[in-house]
């Protein structure tokens, strides 16, 4: 048995799910103006747009410098719901909190920060706060290129290659999935599983799994293969 | 304020191989570029998940190490040293895995706290006594007792059932309102006769188990040792009382282990598997083409040995790698009759197989012995 992902000269799958505090430090977003702003009470960044698209990251590069603030996330089901008391405070799936839970939460002695699949403006004028949308949607190559760059250097295991992701492979992941980042990683997440060297992953590796190249283990099948239950 | 403080974890044996219940140990560098105050270094050692379901953190062993000032351009090396528990073992799957960590942090007064982490491997020990065997997280829902689970596992039926029956209705009612109603669009009428239809084969699956009791009487699965070693036995056994005449094709029995974790929170919550073993179905002997007849009770047992190199039971907090044996009762001209009953794999024990090595070569064409590529 050895090290995970040791031949790879990786720590794990970089690819894999991620702590809240990794996802806040390996965030590829610009967060300057919004955290300068959030210092002032009375403002609301609304982040917006559909799953997989970022939300949270964002969301979660900002907290990183009000790494006090608390950073909450509203529940499908009904629960009950309170807001500590800080200036900042972040809050994720804002679509499902209530009429009265919106109105008590919002208030112009704080500053928010919002991700949600819905606007919630009516909500921030009804409290006097200033608000801003920023709708999530489109990703560039060079952007996909640097969290793939930043994902792979935080899982790496020591100095030396590791595996890299080449433009035309970004190129196709962005047509094959467009800006749904989240499914570009489950996609590359599998291909890094199959990777038994650092090597250059580029656009043959996302063929299907058959007709993959040869830089690939086959770890599941192989002990499918030598573990045969035998009857007694 | 420290401009600079680097961390470096090193392990006594360079393989980073221990087993359960041995001494991990090894020191901790410190590396700072000016005078500082450390008011604590913390080493912590535990296991944890990773891939593609959130992380789970095993209960933590910390030592607090050193206290105290640090000067520029000095060697400071501090040991560290934790028994490891027994259990949960390293184990590298694909949408799972598990490891164990030592992490050192630096408590520095007015600066960002530097750590470091360094992973190593535990397997099946030699030292160590198997039970219990820890298979994760003891206090996590899905650790809770075997017997628990079985009883979970034989609930579903009703469950099934009512989620049929809530679909089934749902698409009667918009047949209905197709043709009550004039102004209704064809592709309504798809979708309702599609819902129909879930609901009807989602119903036939819940009762299906029911309509082979009709035929069978209550059907009787034990399984003696629900919790064994890899390379250890299985013993199935089933009792039919059949409640009318009826022919059996035959009766199977398949171990499979899943290893089924959660990613993602609210909306984004998503379940992954995968499955690690699934051995082609055993049958029972004496069940292929025999005639029962009504209240002549049928007892049916199967004995396989699991392989040496599976992987063990795992629970934790969205992360599991469950091991469970499919039963199939195959009745002619009836809907069949399928259950599946969890099972507790632990690592095999290095000892047994050794023993057995030793007294009879020629049981092991059957379960090959552990390569450096194996699981185990």
């Amino acid at each position: 048995m050895k090290l995970p992902f040791e031949e790879l000269n990786l720590r794990r799958n970089p690819f894999g799910q991620l702590t809240a505090k990794e996802r806040a430090r390996l965030a590829v977003v610009d967060v300057d103006r919004f955290v300068q702003a959030l210092h002032q009470p009375g403002q609301v960044f609304e982040f917006f747009g559909h799953s997989g698209r970022g939300k949270t990251t964002h969301m979660r590069g900002i907290w990183r410098h009000f790494p006090q603030a608390p950073f909450l996330r509203v529940a499908e089901e009904r629960e009950r719901f309170s807001i500590p008391d800080h200036p900042v405070v972040f809050i994720d799936e804002a679509q499902f909190l209530t009429r009265r839970q919106r109105r008590k939460t919002f208030t112009a002695q704080r500053s928010y920060v919002v991700g949600t699949h819905k606007k919630l403006h009516s909500i921030y004028q009804r409290a006097g706060l200033h608000f801003e949308t920023v709708e999530l949607r489109g990703l560039s190559a060079e952007k996909l290129a640097s969290i793939i760059e930043s994902r792979i250097e935080a899982s790496r295991r020591g100095p030396g290659p590791i595996p890299r992701v080449h433009d035309d492979a970004i190129h196709l992941l962005i047509e094959e999935f467009g800006d749904n980042i989240r499914a570009i990683e489950g996609r590359l997440y599998e291909i890094f599983q199959r990777l038994d060297r650092p090597c250059l992953v580029d656009e043959s590796f996302l063929q299907p799994a058959t007709s993959a190249p040869t830089h690939t283990k086959n770890g599941a099948t192989a002990r499918k293969e030598q573990s045969q239950v035998g009857d007694v | 304020m420290i401009n600079r403080c680097d961390l470096t974890i090193e392990f006594d044996e360079p393989s980073r191989r221990y087993k359960t219940g041995e001494e991990v140990t090894g020191f901790v560098t410190v590396d700072v570029n000016k005078d500082c105050r450390c008011n604590g270094l913390q080493v912590d050692c535990q296991w944890r998940t990773h891939g593609r379901g959130n992380q789970s953190t095993g209960s933590t062993a910390t030592d607090n190490i050193f206290e105290g000032e640090w000067t520029a351009g000095g060697v400071h090396r501090y040991p560290f040293s934790f028994v490891i528990p027994n259990g949960p073992c390293s184990y590298h799957g694909h949408v799972l895995n598990v490891d164990w960590y030592i992490i050192a942090r630096a408590n520095i007064p007015w600066s960002f706290d530097p750590w470091e982490e360094a992973d190593f491997l535990v397997e099946p020990g030699w030292n160590t006594a198997y039970e219990p065997y820890l298979t994760g997280d003891p206090t996590c829902s899905s650790n809770a007792s075997l017997e628990h689970r079985i009883q979970v596992a034989q609930s579903g039926e009703l469950g099934t059932v009512i989620f049929g029956f809530a679909f089934f209705l749902v698409g009667i009612i918009a047949c209905l309102n197709f043709a009550f109603d004039d102004e209704s669009s064809v592709g309504g009428l798809i979708m309702a006769l599609i819902f129909s239809a879930v609901g009807a084969v989602t119903i036939y699956f819940g009762l299906r188990n029911r309509l082979a009791t009709i035929k069978l009487g209550e059907i009787q699965v034990q399984i003696p040792q629900k919790r064994l070693r890899a390379g250890g036995i299985v013993e199935v056994l089933i009792d039919i009382p059949p409640a009318s005449r009826a022919h059996l094709n035959k009766i199977t029995a398949r171990l499979v282990a899943t290893e089924v974790v959660i990613s993602g929170v609210g909306t984004n919550k998503t379940t992954h598997t995968h499955i690690v073993y699934d051995d082609p179905p055993h049958t029972f002997e004496g069940s292929v083409d025999r005639e029962l007849l009504e209240g002549e009770s049928a007892h049916f047992s199967h004995r396989y040995r699991l392989p040496y190199d599976v992987p063990p039971s795992f629970h934790a907090d969205e992360n599991d790698l469950n091991w469970s044996i499919a039963f199939h009762v195959d009745i002619a001209r009836w809907p069949d009759w399928e259950q599946y009953r969890p099972l507790e794999v632990l690592p095999a024990d290095p000892r047994a197989r050794e023993e057995e090595q030793a007294i009879d070569d020629d049981d092991w064409s059957e379960a090959p012995p552990l390569t450096e590529d194996a699981v185990w």
